[in-house]
């Protein structure tokens, strides 16, 4: 038996193809940031230290360069007994959505639905504008705009795709060292969270439940949540924005027909006033002139 | 640790006190985690809520400093509730021993203190024997001389009111957790106590395990499957470390360090030697050592060298870490070699060290950075023009710039290869070690004086010239031990012998290399066997859980179906692991050993499990406040720990209210040399902090990302506040008691940087090892502007 | 309306031509057409896959360059054409029946010549429109940039609606300026009726026939002054 983070053997989803995913046991994090530098590490981003941000948390949110955060949230209950607050630890990193807001908003078609489940983003065609950072319902994917930079790319997790099409798990999976961030067939990780959460249901969790199945279409990130998922800041039913989508589905076709008419209007015009004549003096309308 | 982390899955309970595996034992978690997956109850008791408590069923805190009265509390709850599994005791415990009449114990001292010496005669801290130096005892644990009944009468003030009004615990709180934990006298059940620097640095840390170890003891959940004593060591290599005494009080492989007043070996070994239990081989260990580091120059006719050895000064008492400073303060060390460490961070009372490495002649620091040590002149607060200190730099390779072994937590020990070669200049340790030993040689060649022997007959031949690259597996070969005549490598230190036949560098890593093989390098992965032989090689005899004999009955059966790991087959001792047992039948004995079939701690005497057990500050640990407490001791009217050393300046509790805690984070290791120059671990925890209630930060009006100043009567550090509800504010002895906590790893060098938190944290050191009290004194907060 | 016709500078008639247009107005004129082009073409190629190749990095700065020029030259515009600038404004806001009725006509006027629309002052009725979608799409643009460039670090994914609003009235707006610009740069440089303007738009000056036939009502005011004669041709 391999090692309990690994759900299928690596080789053989490479070579299938299928979608894989990964998945995250929010119950057994334990907020090391392990996954944070191997995930820096292995894709050589650079460092970037953040002001103190009042928590155990490196990092505000996903930068550019830093593609998986982990997010500490402390919750206390007040009316509780002191002994049952929590203190969530959340990997926070791109859910490889199957209706990607990114993929949407991305004006130049850098961000595209790739291989083996993945959203994949071609930095030498991102040209920094920012709009997949916005289109993304989990700002799991970032920009750091300046006011004029032209080096600026987006940066977010690519589920190792290089890794995984060449049969490796993902660098967080292989470093987390309580195995708690999965890596399988989704299909697999799917069934393993489901009997998970039925495991913690009958140990006192009533609320646990498995995140990703079927928002935006199905993540290919999962996590297995110990309560409802706003405790951990993720969104309940998340949507890709409406007005992006109006953006894109309805502004766009109306203003390229707009134009287009015009175009076309103006083309025809040329040719059918091509007889008239241009104003002469003795065209003017003379009793303009007059009066 | 007494057991393995891979059979720590199968506990019952487990119980983190003093232990922050989640933070700084990450690797570790796991197995912990795994635990409680199949169903074992997660019990943290800590004075923050850690990311450990996170993972936890439950979490109590409770006062920093007082973990000897929850666990004694404990020990009277078992006792009085006859929660203890009875025939474990009796039969695997010195419980039934009997003590001599003599010995007693009085408001915090126990017989025998000498107030004006400061220490103790030991002389009543012994059992009752008959003629023939057998121990009395009495199995039905009835006799008021029986350790058991000292045991009872001990601990009958730690009542559950008591251990609240002491650490703060509600009696309620206690109760449960009293119950959790005697549940597992059960032989079906077990428990895995955890700990680390939580429990060591008190000036009782050695006690506050001991107490752990005696309420383990009485529940039957020592070298049982999910039990023992979970000793997580903190860096890759401090079990090795350890192992092979980098430490002032002992010889490789625990064999203690002789005085000037052992004037022979003999008489060493008589007087620090039991008469039974596995240790009465000791001499063919210490021979087989003077043999490995002296060669053909250890013959029996000069006492095999042993004249050799550094002997401590009879009116000296130790030299520890704290003492080298204390001697460089006083003149007394002029100079100083450190090798990876950064002490002018790193050690408590920062402020001191600096100013003992500004009295040194030289210095020379062998590091992979160069660090405040080596640069301490630079430091604030400290004047260049007045220090005459010369400081040698010497660069070392990284971890995986040179070959070697790790011990690790569970004293498995692992080769490791060379994963690239160290860069520019930078040399391994073993280059060091090797190029300075053979210089010296080189130096005291020709010299006649009897003084210079030790150096000039060295046995040291590594495979390497001066300069030249040492042969890392040469040392592991010697560690192993061989044949001195025909250097054949032995496979158990079962082979060595005290006449001179045998070498070996730490006896209990015998088996580590043999004719076979560097054993440590082996990696068989054998998904049958949850213990893992094949992988690496675990000591001793690479038995991965210690005193598993005790897993089975006195008749040799296991206690319970559920829980087998070794039992007596009819023929001999086997089972899942690598039997720790003398090959006697359950109803034999070993004359030689003085051990029986039922006793299996045979390196104890009698093989018994130690409940009596004597150290400086006596046979039973009993709860002593720490040199800085904000309450009197409510038990005794022994306040502190009468033989508690104290170099440091002592605060007052009128000035500095509040107890103060010093930690690690995950994200850096110790002074910060290896993480702070590292950018993706720099960023990962970029600033120092002070972590306190929001209680206490409304009495100062402070809030999280203030900077505030955090002092004790050592000094003072300027670090951000983070408030936080993870901190309790705590009622004891009526009082409400605010602790604070500030994690140690910045400095004023690095890609990010903080003043020193250890300029506040104290030489007050525990009696036995010598740790500093820094998990538990006063401090006191203010907000800056 | 007299004082609103009065050029400011310059002489009003020159070698039989009427002066329409302030150097300084033709300056920013095409100015603004030029940033107004380059941001057309910079923004264009985000959302024409077949513009692709001026999608970048590099056009992104452009495009920010030029919004800045942009955004200044009615600034520029107003402080260095002053009266003018104001009165032609004034006039682009002041609405009369003849030019619905013009603009009613309009499209089969300027296909077949007829039906004749109603005499124009200064601004026919399509200028005037052009004024406006200029002046209205030049508040979209600078406004929904600016949160486009400027406020995009700050909103959280709850408000992200507020980004999209600001790309939609953006790229909205965008359309709406580029239909009208096509038409414009069309009737200023192709169609018969007006393509004699252009000169307006370059030395300022345009003939009197042009200017009498397209602009009667403002134009009449110069027959018979001197130098104003119609040129013989
Ligand atoms: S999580 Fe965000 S960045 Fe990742 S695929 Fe979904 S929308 Fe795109
Ligand atoms: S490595 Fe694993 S345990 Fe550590 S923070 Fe990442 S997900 Fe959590």
């Amino acid at each position: 038996m391999g090692r309990a983070a690994i759900l299928t053997d690596p080789q053989a989803a490479a070579r299938s193809g299928a979608d894989v995913a990964m998945l995250t046991d929010l119950s057994e994090c334990i907020g090391c940031k392990a996954c944070e530098v191997a995930c820096k590490q292995w894709n050589q981003n650079q460092a970037e230290t953040s002001a103190f941000l009042g928590s155990y948390q490196s990092h505000p949110g996903i930068l550019d360069n830093t593609w998986t955060v982990i997010k500490f949230v402390e919750d206390i209950n007040e009316s509780r007994d002191m002994s049952v607050e929590s203190w969530q630890f959340i990997k926070t990193n791109c859910m490889h959505c199957t209706e990607a807001g990114c993929v949407t908003a991305c004006p130049v078609d850098a961000l595209t639905y790739g291989r083996m489940g993945t959203v994949e983003l071609d930095v030498d065609k991102c040209i920094g504008c920012g709009y997949c950072e916005k289109g993304c319902p989990f700002g799991a994917v970032a920009v750091q705009a300046q006011v004029f930079d032209t080096d600026k790319k987006a940066g977010k997790c690519t589920l190792c795709v290089d890794r995984i099409t060449n049969g490796l798990p993902p660098a967080c999976v292989q470093t987390c060292p309580t195995d708690c961030i999965k890596y399988g067939s989704r299909d697999e990780l799917i069934r393993w969270g489901r009997e998970r959460v039925a495991k913690l249901k009958a140990r006192g969790f009533a609320n646990a439940t498995l995140y990703g199945e079927n928002e935006l279409g199905g993540l290919h990130q999962l996590y297995v949540l110990l309560d409802s998922p706003e405790k951990y800041g993720l969104p309940v039913n998340p949507q890709v924005s409406p007005v992006l989508k109006a953006v894109r589905q309805v502004v766009y076709p109306l203003g390229k027909f707009l134009l287009g008419a015009t175009f076309f209007g103006l083309l025809i015009n040329f040719f059918a006033s091509r007889n008239l004549s241009e104003p002469k003096d003795t065209d003017a309308p003379k009793a303009t002139v007059q009066s | 640790m007494t057991t393995a982390l891979w059979d720590v899955p199968r506990t019952d309970l487990v119980v983190f006190m003093g232990s922050n595996a989640a933070e700084n034992h990450p690797i570790s978690m796991k197995w912990f985690l795994r635990a409680k997956e199949n169903g074992a109850k997660f019990i943290v008791l800590d004075p923050r809520f850690t990311r450990s408590a996170s993972k936890a069923d439950w979490y109590i805190p409770f006062r920093s400093g007082t973990d000897i009265v929850v666990l004694g509390g404990l020990i009277r709850y078992a006792i009085e509730n006859n929660r203890i599994q009875r025939d474990y005791v009796v039969h695997y415990t010195n419980a039934p021993l009997l003590l001599d009449p003599k010995f007693e114990f009085h408001e915090g001292l126990f017989t025998g203190w000498d107030e004006d010496a400061k220490t103790y005669n030991r002389s009543t801290w012994t059992y009752q024997t008959n003629g023939s130096g057998q121990p009395l005892r009495d199995d039905t644990l009835q006799h008021p001389n029986c350790v058991y009944q000292h045991l009872r009468r001990l601990y009958s003030k730690y009542t559950p009111e008591m251990v609240s009004r002491v650490t703060g615990i509600p009696v309620e709180t206690f109760l449960q957790l009293a119950e959790e934990v005697t549940a597992t006298a059960a032989p079906d059940k077990s428990a895995v106590f955890a700990y680390a620097m939580g429990w060591t640095q008190h000036t009782k840390g050695v006690q506050n395990i001991r107490t752990a170890a005696i309420l383990q003891l009485l529940l039957g959940n020592i070298g049982v499957p999910g039990g023992g004593i979970a000793a997580l060591r903190g860096h890759a290599n401090v079990q090795g470390a350890t192992d092979l005494a980098v430490l002032w009080h002992d010889l490789p492989g625990y064999l203690g360090t002789p005085r000037s007043s052992h004037r022979t070996l003999d008489e060493f070994i008589e007087r620090t030697t039991p008469k039974t239990g596995y240790w009465i081989n000791k001499k063919k260990f210490m021979v087989s050592l003077l043999k490995a580091w002296w060669g053909d120059k250890a013959t029996p006719e000069n006492d095999f060298a042993y004249h050799y050895l550094p002997k401590g000064r009879a009116d000296k008492h130790a030299y520890s870490h704290y003492d080298i400073f204390q001697d460089a303060l006083d003149g007394v060390v002029k100079a100083l070699v450190v090798f990876g460490q950064n002490p002018a961070v790193g050690s408590a009372d920062a402020t001191r060290v600096q100013q003992a490495l500004a009295k040194l002649d030289w210095l020379v620091v062998v590091d992979i950075f160069q660090n405040d040590t080596s640069e301490f002149w630079k430091l604030p607060g400290v004047d260049p023009r007045s220090i005459q200190t010369e400081v040698f730099f010497l660069p070392a390779a990284g971890p995986l710039e040179k070959p070697g072994s790790f011990t690790n937590t569970h004293r498995l020990i692992q080769w490791k290869h060379r994963v690239i070669e160290p860069i520019g200049e930078s040399k391994g340790d073993l280059w060091y070690a090797n190029a300075l030993a053979l210089r010296l040689k080189r130096l005291y060649a020709d010299s006649t004086k009897p003084q210079d022997e030790p150096i000039k007959y060295l046995h040291w031949d590594y495979g390497a010239g001066i300069d030249e690259e040492p042969d890392s597996e040469l040392v592991l070969k010697e560690i192993n031990g061989y044949e001195w005549a025909t250097r054949r490598q032995l496979s158990s230190f079962g082979e060595l012998k005290d006449d001179g036949s045998t070498a070996a560098g730490c006896w209990i890593y015998t088996g580590v290399y043999t004719e076979q093989g560097n054993i440590a390098a082996s990696r068989n992965k054998n998904a049958d066997d949850y213990l893992h032989h094949g992988w690496g090689f675990a000591w001793p005899s690479n038995r991965r859980v210690l005193y598993n004999r005790s897993s089975a009955d006195p008749q040799g059966r296991p206690w319970a179906e559920s829980k087998r790991l070794i039992w007596w087959d009819g023929q001999k001792w086997t089972g899942l692991d690598v039997p720790d047992m003398l090959p006697v039948p359950p109803d034999g004995y070993n004359p030689t050993y003085g051990v029986g079939g039922d006793n299996p701690f045979i390196m104890k005497e009698w093989g018994v499990g130690g409940l009596f057990g004597p150290l400086q500050e006596g046979p039973f640990p009993v709860h002593y406040e720490p040199i800085e407490a904000p309450v009197a001791n409510l038990l005794y009217a022994q306040e502190k720990n009468p033989v508690a050393r104290v170099f440091s300046r002592v605060g007052d509790v009128r000035q500095f209210p509040y107890v103060m805690t010093t930690y690690r984070l995950t994200e850096h290791l110790t002074s910060g040399i290896m993480t702070r120059w590292l950018p993706w671990l720099a960023e990962a925890f970029p600033e120092p902090f002070v972590e306190l209630s929001p209680e206490l930060a409304q009495q100062h009006g402070i809030r999280t990302g203030d900077w505030v100043r955090v002092a004790t009567a050592r000094g003072e550090a300027r670090v951000k506040a983070l408030v936080t509800r993870r901190l309790k504010p705590l009622v004891v002895d009526g009082r409400v008691i605010y602790q604070i906590g500030v994690p140690i790893h910045w400095s004023t060098r690095g890609i990010v940087t903080g003043e020193i938190a250890n300029r506040l944290t104290p030489q007050f050191q525990d009696p036995n090892v010598q740790i500093q009290e820094s998990k538990a004194f006063l401090a006191t907060i203010e907000k800056l502007a | 309306m007299a004082a609103a016709t009065r050029a400011k500078t310059g002489n009003q008639v020159k070698n039989g031509k009427v002066r329409r247009f302030g150097r300084w107005s033709i300056v920013c004129h095409w100015l603004y057409a030029a940033c107004f082009l380059t941001l057309l073409v910079t923004g264009f190629g985000l959302m024409y896959d077949w513009l692709d190749f001026l999608a970048g990095a590099g056009s992104r700065l452009v495009h920010r360059y030029a919004a800045i020029g942009l955004a200044i030259m009615p600034l520029l515009y107003l402080v260095g054409s002053g009266r003018e600038a104001l009165s032609h404004i004034r006039e682009a806001f002041r609405w009369s029946k003849d030019d619905l009725r013009w603009l009613a006509v309009a499209v089969p006027y300027h296909f077949t010549g007829r039906p004749k629309p109603p005499a124009q002052g200064f601004l026919n009725a399509g200028q005037k429109l052009n004024y406006l979608v200029v002046i209205t799409t030049f508040v979209v643009f600078v406004t929904t940039g600016l949160i486009m460039w400027f406020l995009r670090p700050q909103l959280t994914v709850a408000d992200q609606g507020v980004f999209w609003w600001a790309v939609m009235l953006h790229s909205a707006a965008a359309w709406v300026a580029a239909s009208m610009f096509l038409l414009h740069v069309y009737q200023a440089a192709l169609h018969p009726f007006t393509r004699a303007s252009l000169r307006g738009m370059i030395d300022g000056y345009v003939t009197l026939e042009y200017a009498l036939f397209e602009h009667p009502k403002w134009a009449q005011q110069f027959v018979g002054q001197s130098g104003s004669k119609p040129a013989n041709r």
